[in-house]
């Protein structure tokens, strides 16, 4: 079996007020790999960490893109016209007159074209969401700390990680300090 | 700002009047006009009870501080019953089946009657005034109310009071569309009728209300209460209902488009078939672009919709659609009322189906194309100088009135209900 090596520093804090505060400091002092975990969604927090704007919006758009198009094609498709070439066998669809209504036409098609665009667009927001976050991930080193259990009641907690090239023992440690959490910890993984 | 516009308001009607009262067709222009006019203004007046409505049986907390521009912008029921006089005395005139003997001859319109008969029909009428202007005082009188003596119990109250109201001005919404606006083409069905306008209505008013809020907030001082109350995170939710309710009037608009082109059956369709000759297919494709595929592009970013000068855009474009919307649903009502009558003046409310091929064979043309010209320029489309001059002087005539009366609504209250149990929510509140 390894050592168990440092993952990190956890420190807690009792209030969203500490833990905005803290958050500056160590966006101030150019971390990285580091993330705030809290109970509920901490109004500000984002600025405090200096995130920056998530990229998920465009995921989605292009997915939601790629859904009309892949509606448009499937119902182009699926109506072409049977073709008689042994080349070409792979485009003829399957045309159907219903109702007297022509083989292409918007009115019919936009039904499916809205309904795979809000299905591509939302597989899109649902995995992206995922992807975006590391998901999904059965193990992570915070899980064998006790004090964390917290964090789905009322402690906030700031995980610095070894892995920050501005990572150092000592400093790191002191930094944290500074920022007055209610207890620190190594995290060992 | 309130007396001109009054003024405007005014001259433009006295204007509209003067221009519009030279011949009958002309006539039937400025009617009908005018009619377009009023059911914008009803839809942003009828909106806002409705937006107040919601937001109190959601206790929301959000709305809070713009809730009373709403009560406000509500207020305009009380000039808007008075401005249906000119609509009521002359209704035989644009709702045709208000006259006897045109519904004894025709088998629709006679097993209508049962709704479509002009006491019914008055009666109904009272009751939507009714209800609405006693929906709007009520609310607003609660309200302002509140700020004096600062009992949170009138909110509860006015939350128990939403549940109801919002079904019964949601079925007089329907009505007032079905009465005064579907039934200038009695002959049609369409039970999705009133939803559609119901979405254009929330629409405009939303809009009108975040017009409102930007603009007495650059006309107020920089240390008035309302300068700070509305912030980008109420401005970002207002820009998320009138995105909502762009789509929804799209979701609502094709529905009732797709089910009709897909039976296909005479009594439906006949309502399409104006919008979709010549210059009226355009105004359907522009309505179709205006309404929906530009806003809906143009308010899909979240950084749109928390930008005041893109929200004030958007707000504005929102109302000149919903404007448009409502011409496209009442003027071709007009212009083919003069088709019908010019092939037979004893029964110009023939639909135009009936009507407009009679008049291509007797001009033995078989289209009604610019090709054709000495039959095209016969067929008097509403888009001649005059025409839109009277038709925007309506616009300007209503609105102008509509303005001095919203402005003068909110005089001497606070502009925010400065005692609402939630007003301290509301104004922490932060969009994430």
């Amino acid at each position: 079996m390894n050592k168990p090596r440092l993952y990190g520093y956890l420190a807690q804090y009792d209030s969203p007020r500490d833990i905005l505060r803290a958050a500056e400091v160590i966006r101030d002092a150019g971390f990285r790999r580091w993330d705030c975990l809290t109970p509920f969604p901490v109004h500000g927090l984002d600025q405090a960490m200096g995130l920056k704007k998530t990229i998920l919006p465009w995921l989605v758009l292009g997915g939601g893109v790629l859904g009309a198009a892949a509606a448009c094609f499937l119902q182009w498709y699926v109506n072409s016209p049977h073709t008689e070439s042994a080349s070409l066998y792979v485009l003829s669809g399957y045309p159907l007159i219903i109702s007297g209504k022509p083989h292409w036409s918007l009115p019919s098609n936009i039904p499916v074209i809205f309904e795979l665009t809000i299905l591509f667009a939302s597989l899109a927001s649902f995995f992206g969401a995922w992807a975006l976050s590391c998901l999904p991930r059965l193990y992570h080193p915070l899980f064998k700390v006790a004090r964390f259990r917290q964090v789905t009641d009322d402690k906030f907690f700031i995980l610095l990680e070894v892995s920050d090239p501005k990572f150092d023992i000592h400093v790191s440690r002191e930094l944290l300090i500074s920022t007055h959490p209610a207890a620190i910890e190594e995290v060992k993984d | 700002m309130g007396i001109p516009s009054l003024l405007v308001g005014i001259v433009a009607l006295i204007a509209a009047l003067w221009l519009g009262a030279t011949n009958a067709e002309i006539y039937n222009h400025l009617l009908h006009s005018y009619l377009t006019a009023y059911c914008f203004f009803l839809a942003i007046t009828i909106g806002s009870i409705l937006f107040i409505l919601i937001e109190y049986a959601t206790r929301s907390a959000w709305s809070v501080t713009v809730r009373r521009l709403a009560e406000g912008i509500s207020q305009n029921i009380f000039l808007l019953i008075i401005l249906f006089i000119p609509i009521l005395i002359n209704d035989h005139k644009m709702l045709g089946w208000l006259e006897p003997g045109i519904v004894q001859n025709d088998t629709a319109l006679t097993l209508k009657s049962g709704y479509l008969n002009p006491t019914f029909l008055y009666l109904r009428l009272a009751a939507y005034f009714l209800l609405f202007a006693f929906t709007a005082r009520y609310y607003h009188a609660r309200s302002t109310q509140q700020d004096i003596t600062g009992d949170p119990r009138i909110t509860t109250h006015l939350e128990h009071l939403s549940f109801p109201l919002i079904i019964l001005t949601a079925l007089a919404l329907t009505g007032f569309a079905f009465d005064w606006i579907k039934s200038l083409n009695p002959h049609w069905f369409s039970t999705i009728f009133g939803v559609y306008f119901f979405a254009g209505a929330m629409l405009a008013a939303i809009s009108a209300i975040t017009l409102l809020a930007l603009i007495l907030q650059i006309r107020s001082s920089r240390c008035s209460v309302l300068s700070t109350a509305i912030n980008q995170n109420h401005y970002h939710d207002l820009a998320k209902w009138i995105f909502a309710y762009t789509i929804f009037w799209a979701y609502i608009a094709f529905s009732q488009y797709l089910l009709i082109w897909y039976a296909n059956i005479p009594e439906e369709t006949q309502f399409y078939i104006p919008r979709q000759i010549d210059i009226w297919a355009s105004v359907s494709l522009l309505l179709l672009a205006v309404h929906f595929v530009i806003p809906f592009l143009g308010l899909l970013a979240r950084r749109a919709k928390r930008k005041s000068t893109v929200i004030a855009f958007w707000a504005i474009w929102s109302l000149l659609a919903c404007a448009l919307d409502i011409f496209y649903l009442v003027m071709p009502n007009a212009w083919s009322r003069d088709i019908s009558r010019t092939v037979n003046p004893a029964n110009p409310h023939a639909p135009l189906t009936d009507s407009l091929p009679i008049l291509l064979d007797r001009h033995n043309v078989h289209a009604l194309r610019p090709e054709f010209n000495a039959f095209y320029h016969q067929i008097r489309f509403p888009f001649e100088p005059l025409n839109l001059l009277i038709t925007a002087l309506c616009f300007i005539g209503i609105g102008g009135l509509f303005i001095c009366f919203t402005l003068y609504s909110l005089k001497g209250k606070p502009l925010v209900p400065t005692q609402d149990p939630r007003l301290k929510e509301s104004l922490a509140y932060e969009n994430a």
